[in-house]
């Protein structure tokens, strides 16, 4: 049993009444959908059209929501619908990376993740989808795809289907009769923050809170990737125009992809879910982890570290990795929840992995200092080496986590984890510099090196062919849209001005500079990395 | 879902919250059903949604009702929480003749207005001012006897005509129309004549019934000049229809200047310049005409050509050879090539209309409603235009065709039936207006501004004039005068514009808080449907005994129909003034009537519904009760063809055309050697030629033709444009929705549609100020440059722009904060405080409100223009476009109603000028007018010819 949805645009009248009947049936805060219907217009007066085009969970039979899900709160069910359990949501909002088709959201009464789930609760007692009845034109038509005598596969059998973004490979079970191209492809048609009959000038879902506290202030840039309620909205200001800055930086990149049409209706923004935390903690991490991974390097390179040397790192190590944890779990909408990564795992979601390479790490750098304190020599080493392979792992996994998140082009790149081992050793030795207690110049020529790695890593990831639009467009608005200046700072300098302070071999005060650029190099770099990928509309 | 071995050891050491999971037992019912069987409705287990994937049982008392949220009166099924005793939701009832239990976003949208936490729920009388917006709550038994001791007087002092009931959206069939009579009062007004009047009285003139009943479904070519996929009734039903005939191959072509949802599905879409619709239908018919399309036997048989030759042609012989010759000569100047000049259409697409038309021979539907035929002056002629193509077609109440909508919709028997009212109203039809179809509601501000009457007891029912009509100031200028308005009673499940200006506020249930009968011409066939207090009846069926439907609904929350039983029962306390004993039981004498009583006399005399009722062991009203509807016919074609029964033609005479008389009035038609009933028209034929028209004055208009429109001439030339204010979306309810979260959520602004053309002559950009000029005044709005409408004409939807002053309450999804000013009489300044906010409320949504523009309410900049025929308000108005000037902000409006009232006496001359009283006569005798009065009053003067 395969349940499944043919949505048949040779019907649809673009009533919104899916939308309505979803609302009512699943009582659905305001501003957020599990399904609703896009307008897209296209062609020049009289030759114009407008095209309706329902969207929703695509019930994907390989789901990436499904995979990335820390705590298995989002997991297929055997009759094909992918279900979720609101009651083992994190809000960790993965899943709205995976997911390709921009069909989850925060939830904002349960702050929990949420997406359509089929009326799994009517589909089990025998009855459709509330979207499926109320439809006047039975547009949507639910059905079992595994049955050759149901009118889905009748339809199915007969007629020309689409399906969004099949390159993903996420086998979507939503098929679309004379889909349109301009509407099932996010860049066609371009998102705007205020359409014809509609517009938004606050954040929903997981930015809801942010209305909800303090709704008079409304010009935080929370909701909308870089809006402009500020000016637009209201109070008599006469507008710009009503393509955000962001919309604009996007199009200006973008020009040379011809607009196929003007998207006229649709659902509002859910704006960028992944803010400085994400980057924060990737920077913390790679504190941790590369402190760890240059004790240990360090040793091998027959430097070895003092005892005081080497407690100040693992010390620096533990303080980070605790800096990393606590931002994890400041970045959850529900952070009580923090401890079901660990013991609600989804062994398959990279979050789960590093979570426990993280502890594990924690663990062994505790028993290493510990080992230290007490002069345990012999277990110091095999901790260390332990702890080693630990950090390896830790300072890479996120590219891993990344990569998982299926919705964001750019973050699929082969370079991330080699960019992120990368970041990890340049902290470390920014960090070793600072611990040393001796002169060493090796440190700062090992930072000049690494941070000339780390250039090209970039260079390579930014400029080099990319393997989707989405992805390459990303890389387009990191240099020149609203973000462009972190890209810039990052790259100038967190990269080329400290290289050229070490080539310069200037005092020991002016290498610190380089180490502590260096630092703030990484941060601004991860946080282009991680905030502008998320400006491409996934739908 | 298997969890991993961690999450079992940890919830089992308590380190996490054990999470219940049991599986839901497996469903074996394939393939998945739509609605729940009738015999689960006192029971129906469902699992609740949001505990879902927790398996929790939610138990349902499911109720059919139906919607109230336009007047298409599509069936719900209410689902009524057994532990709440509260209406969890509204699905679709699938026993529902007409929308067969699907629904458009209204429809569960009900459960938004349900429960609206701003909703008004006991009544309240204003303690200050008229207008001033200080209330104060009173018991419905105070108001009651206020109201009616009002009415009394008026009654007493023989003021019949000063007591009116103005409704918005009736939602009932003669109800009211009934409780006025009883009163004795001309007291019926509507919103028809900003609405439908133009189409009505064009379709009244060929057949008597106002409305088209097209038979999409089975239609081979389908014409609209409405955009029926999306808004109108009966959008939801005939929206089925019309894809369930476009799945079936038949073509679609759609006439409107805009690109609506509708022309955007269309074969074929004519984006006409507005006001030309006629000259492109009349190239279509002559078209037909010339490539001889035309079904002859049709015309011939059931069509007037007879007195049209006699009319126009009197010189020549009456044949029908002679007719088919005129008729040609008739059009010969409506080429394709002058409908495209006029129209800015293609020559090309005029040919390619009219083929598509000419192969559809008799399954050819079309519609006009609203647009065009609202839209411009002489817009009634549209409809006559259209019309002209389905007789020329043959496809005149046939399958595929268009029925005149009398065949489509139930006429209910009623319990009693009071005499005509004795007095007739001339502030509803007044006398120059001999045609209008029907009440001259969008200048009764004007009317009583010029001195021709008062209102002594006004009641606006589900009606906000100050909102949805033009002059909106016009209408608050004359509440606020209590010489002219000396009591407005708002009945209302909502605050409105207009409430704000009452003096009673009267809270009203909504579709599933009040009892109601609906029949409406969806397709071909006839049903009735019972809109019904759902808690009420779950009350009843678990046996606790409801005197009231109030007592069921929340707060205190009454329904009209048991308003009018106890406010006429008060105004004639001791049966004196002859009220009262048309409100007596006609099953328990001498006591009054129940609401149950009134619905259960009606079910019992409905044809076919006893004996149904009775094949499942249940009266009538027991099957209405659990059903919501019934199918009283199936298919109604070709009624014209009905024959007379002997019984009938008793005493009758046949005229050498045909027309079979008796007693003076026309009864059928002869055709061939076959007595048949015909059309209820004076000829019993179609009327191509109305003698009507022309005794009534306009013998120009007589027969289908094209007439310019006010807007004619108006060009993208020095700024100066057309505006479309009537477009609407799918999503609202007129001016009741601003009560629904999720209705307001999909669309809450209205931008100036501009083509991309215009915007850049203009340099206009999306988003930027724009100021719109009127006749009367100026708006300010945002601009939103498309390629969906015509160069030349901009657009305005007419939903949005909801507002409330600061004392004001109600509404917020939708309302804008606004300060109204009056510096100088008649000039009125509106100016938004603030957009729509967020705000606290027992909704915790409230505080998630994400948008703010809620548009511009641009109604109230609007001159009246009634059409000096059809009395309809001609919506298109000529507008110039302009950058603002400094200091001017979004929403604000400027108004002088001094203006105003000269464009009315402009407009209104022009039916004065006009002027013709055949005989006396105020108005044809044989078209409809609500509460007709009685005979007597229908000649002017004393100029009855009985008399």
């Amino acid at each position: 049993m395969n349940y499944g949805f043919v949505i048949d645009n040779r019907k649809c009248i673009g009533c919104h009444a899916c939308t309505v009947a979803c609302k009512s049936e699943h009582e659905i805060p305001l501003g957020v959908n599990r399904t609703h219907v896009k307008y897209v217009e296209k062609g020049i007066f009289p030759q114009t059209r407008r095209s309706f085009t329902v969207t929703r969970c695509n019930h994907c039979e390989d789901a990436p929501c499904v995979e990335i899900c820390p705590t298995s709160a989002l997991f297929t069910r055997r009759d094909g619908i992918v279900d979720f359990d609101s009651e083992r949501c994190i809000a960790c909002r993965s899943c709205m990376q995976a997911c390709p088709y921009d069909a989850l959201y925060i939830d904002p009464e349960t702050r929990t993740a949420a997406k359509c789930n089929y009326c799994a609760h009517r589909v089990q007692r025998g009855y459709e989808p509330a979207c499926v009845i109320v439809c006047p034109v039975q547009a949507i038509v639910s059905g079992d795809l595994h049955d050759p005598g149901a009118r889905i596969s009748t339809l199915l059998a007969g007629q020309d289907v689409s399906v969004r973004k099949p390159e993903k490979g996420t086998r979507p079970n939503v098929f679309y009769i004379d889909g349109d191209r301009a509407a099932l492809e996010p860049a066609a048609a371009s998102p705007h923050d205020s359409y014809f009959a509609s517009e938004q000038s606050g954040g929903v879902g997981h930015f809801a809170r942010w209305i909800e506290q303090k709704r008079t202030e409304m010009a935080e840039p929370l909701f909308l990737p870089d809006d402009t309620s500020s000016q637009s909205g209201w109070g008599g200001v006469t507008l710009a125009g009503s393509i955000s800055l962001s919309q604009r930086a996007v199009d200006a990149v973008g020009r040379e992809l011809a607009q196929e049409g003007q998207r006229v209706y649709d659902a509002p923004g859910k704006g960028i879910l992944w803010g400085w935390q994400v980057p924060a903690y990737i920077w913390t991490k790679a504190v941790a982890t590369g402190s760890v991974l240059m004790l240990v390097l360090q040793g091998r390179l027959g430097d070895q570290p003092t005892p005081a040397e080497t407690a100040a790192l693992l010390g620096i190590s533990l303080l980070f990795l605790a800096l990393t944890g606590l931002l994890l779990i400041a970045d959850l909408d529900r952070p009580e929840r923090f401890p079901y990564v660990l013991l609600r795992p989804n062994w398959r979601s990279w979050l789960v992995r590093g979570a426990y390479v993280i502890t594990g790490l924690g663990l062994l750098s505790s028993l290493a200092l510990l080992a230290l304190w007490q002069g345990w020599e012999p277990l110091l080493t095999p901790l260390l080496a332990a702890a080693w392979l630990l950090a390896l792992v830790g300072a890479t996994y996120t590219a891993f986590l990344f990569a998982q998140a299926k919705g964001r082009d750019f973050w699929q790149s082969p370079l991330s984890p080699l960019r992120m081992l990368n970041h990890a050793l340049i902290a470390g030795t920014a960090v070793m510099m600072a611990v040393r207690t001796e002169e060493s110049t090796g440190l700062a020529g090992l930072l000049g090196v690494l941070l000339g790695a780390n250039l090209a890593i970039l260079l390579l990831e930014v400029w080099t062919p990319h393997n989707s639009e989405d992805a390459a467009r990303a890389a387009r608005l990191m240099r020149q849209g609203p973000d462009r200046h972190f890209w810039r700072a990052g790259l100038w300098l967190g990269s080329v001005f400290p290289i050229g302070l070490i080539l310069l071999q200037p005092p020991a005060l002016m290498l610190g500079l380089a180490g502590v650029l260096a630092l703030a190099g990484i941060f601004l770099t991860e946080y282009v990395w991680v905030r502008t990928p998320q400006r491409i509309p996934l739908a | 879902m298997k969890t991993s071995w961690i999450e079992r050891w940890s919830e089992k050491l308590g380190l996490l919250p054990k999470l219940d999971r049991t599986p839901a037992p497996r469903q074996v019912a394939e393939p998945l059903a739509g609605y729940p069987p009738p015999e689960h409705w006192d029971d129906f287990v469902e699992w609740d949604a949001k505990a879902w994937p927790r398996l929790q049982e939610r138990h349902y008392t499911i109720v059919p009702t139906t919607c109230f949220n336009c007047e298409s009166g599509c069936g719900l099924l209410a689902y009524i929480d057994k532990e709440t005793n509260r209406v969890r939701k509204f699905e679709g009832n699938p026993h529902h003749p007409g929308s067969r239990g699907r629904n458009c976003a209204k429809g569960p949208a009900t459960i938004n207005q349900i429960n609206d936490p701003e909703r008004i729920l006991h009544p309240l009388k204003r303690s200050g001012l008229r207008g001033e917006g200080r209330w104060e709550r009173v018991g419905w038994d105070q108001a009651l006897e206020e109201i009616a001791s009002r009415i009394r007087e008026s009654l007493r002092a023989n003021r019949r005509d000063k007591v009116v009931y103005h409704v918005g959206r009736p939602g009932h069939e003669g109800y009211a129309e009934r409780v006025l009579k009883a009163w004795g009062v001309d007291g019926h007004n509507s919103h028809t004549n900003i609405c439908s009047a133009g189409a009505r009285i064009g379709y009244s003139l060929w057949h008597k019934s106002d409305r088209p009943s097209p038979d999409h479904a089975h239609a081979e070519v389908i014409l609209l000049l409405s955009s029926h996929l999306e808004t109108g009734h009966y959008f939801n039903p005939h929206a089925q229809r019309i894809l369930e005939g476009m799945m079936q191959g038949a073509q679609l072509i759609v006439m409107d200047p805009r690109l609506s949802n509708t022309a955007s599905l269309a074969d074929l879409w004519l984006p006409t310049y507005p006001g030309t619709e006629a000259a492109v239908l009349l190239a279509i018919a002559r078209l037909l005409l010339e490539e001889d399309r035309v079904d002859w036997d049709f015309v011939r048989d059931w069509v007037n050509w007879d007195e049209y030759l006699k009319a126009c042609h009197p010189e020549r012989p009456v044949t029908f050879e002679e007719f088919q010759a005129q008729v040609q000569s008739e059009y010969s100047q409506f080429t394709p090539q002058f409908a495209a000049r006029e129209s800015g259409v293609q020559v090309e697409q005029v040919r390619r209309a009219a083929r598509m038309i000419g192969r559809a021979g008799s399954r050819f539907a079309c519609h006009v409603w609203r647009s065009a035929s609202i839209g411009n002056l002489g817009g009634w002629q549209v409809a006559r235009c259209l019309h002209w193509l389905s007789v020329l077609t043959g496809s005149v109440g046939t399958e595929g065709g268009t029925s005149p909508s009398s065949w489509n919709k139930f006429h209910p028997q009623l319990f009693d039936v009071p005499p005509d009212p004795p007095v007739w109203n001339e502030l509803h039809f007044p006398p120059e207006y001999t045609l209008c179809h029907y009440e001259m509601s969008p200048i009764l501000p004007h009317l009583i501004k010029d001195g021709r009457g008062s209102l002594d007891v006004y009641f606006t029912r589900v009606f906000n004039p100050v909102w949805t009509f033009p002059d909106g100031f016009s209408w608050i200028e004359m509440l606020l005068d209590e010489e002219k308005v000396g009591c407005h009673i708002a009945l209302t499940p909502t605050w409105n514009e207009t409430a704000y200006f009452a003096d009673y506020v009267l809270p009203m249930g909504h579709a599933s808080e009040r009892h109601d009968l609906n029949s409406y011409e969806t397709h071909s066939g006839t049903w009735i449907a019972f809109r019904q207090p759902v808690l009420r009846e779950k009350a009843r069926r678990e046996g606790r005994s409801v005197r009231f439907t109030w007592e069921t609904n929340p707060g205190e929350v009454w329904e009209e129909d048991e308003f009018w039983i106890e406010l006429s029962w008060q105004i004639d306390p001791d049966g004196a003034l002859g009220i009262r004993q048309h409100f007596l039981s006609p099953y328990r004498p001498q006591s009054k009537i129940t609401v149950q009583e009134y619905y259960q006399f009606i079910f019992e005399n409905t044809p076919g519904l006893p004996e149904e009722s009775a094949k499942e062991g249940l009266t009538p009203l027991e099957y209405m009760r659990k059903y919501g509807a019934f199918e009283v016919e199936h298919r109604t074609y070709r009624r014209h063809t009905d024959r007379l029964s002997t019984q009938q033609l008793k005493g009758s005479q046949t005229l050498p055309n045909g027309t079979i008389v008796r007693d003076g009035e026309p009864i059928g038609l002869q055709v061939g050697n076959q007595p048949c009933v015909g059309f209820p028209t004076p000829s019993r034929k179609q009327e191509f030629y109305s003698s009507t028209l022309a005794r009534f004055g306009y013998p120009e208009h007589a027969i289908p033709g094209y007439i310019h429109s006010h807007i004619d001439g108006s060009s993208g030339e020095a700024g100066e444009y057309v505006l479309l204010p009537t477009f609407r979306l799918p999503v609202h309810i007129h001016s009741r929705s601003a009560n629904s979260k999720w209705l307001s959520e999909i669309a809450h602004r209205n931008p100036v549609w501009i083509n991309r053309l215009d915007a850049a002559r203009l340099g206009l950009r999306t988003g930027q100020l724009v100021k719109i000029e009127t006749e009367i005044g100026w708006f300010i709005d945002k601009v939103w440059v498309t390629e969906a409408i015509r160069p030349g004409v901009i657009a305005c939807s007419h939903h949005l722009g909801r507002w409330r002053r600061a004392q004001d309450a109600g509404n917020r999804w939708l309302t804008s904060s606004v300060q109204i000013s009056n510096p100088q009489p008649g000039i009125w300044k509106m100016e938004q405080v603030s957009g729509v906010d967020a705000f606290e409320s027992s909704d915790p949504d409230s505080r998630r409100i994400f948008w703010r523009e809620g548009g511009v309410h641009q109604n109230l900049t609007h001159a009246v223009h009634p059409d000096p025929i059809s009395g309809a308000h001609c919506w298109l108005q000529r507008v110039r476009l302009s950058h603002p000037a400094p200091g001017e902000k979004y929403g604000d409006i400027v108004v002088d109603t001094n203006r105003s009232f000269q464009v009315f006496k402009q407009w209104n001359e022009w039916a004065r000028r006009r002027e013709t009283h055949p005989g006396g006569l105020r108005r044809p005798r044989w078209l409809n007018r609500p509460l007709a009065p009685r005979e007597s009053l229908w000649w002017l003067g004393k100029r009855h010819p009985r008399t």
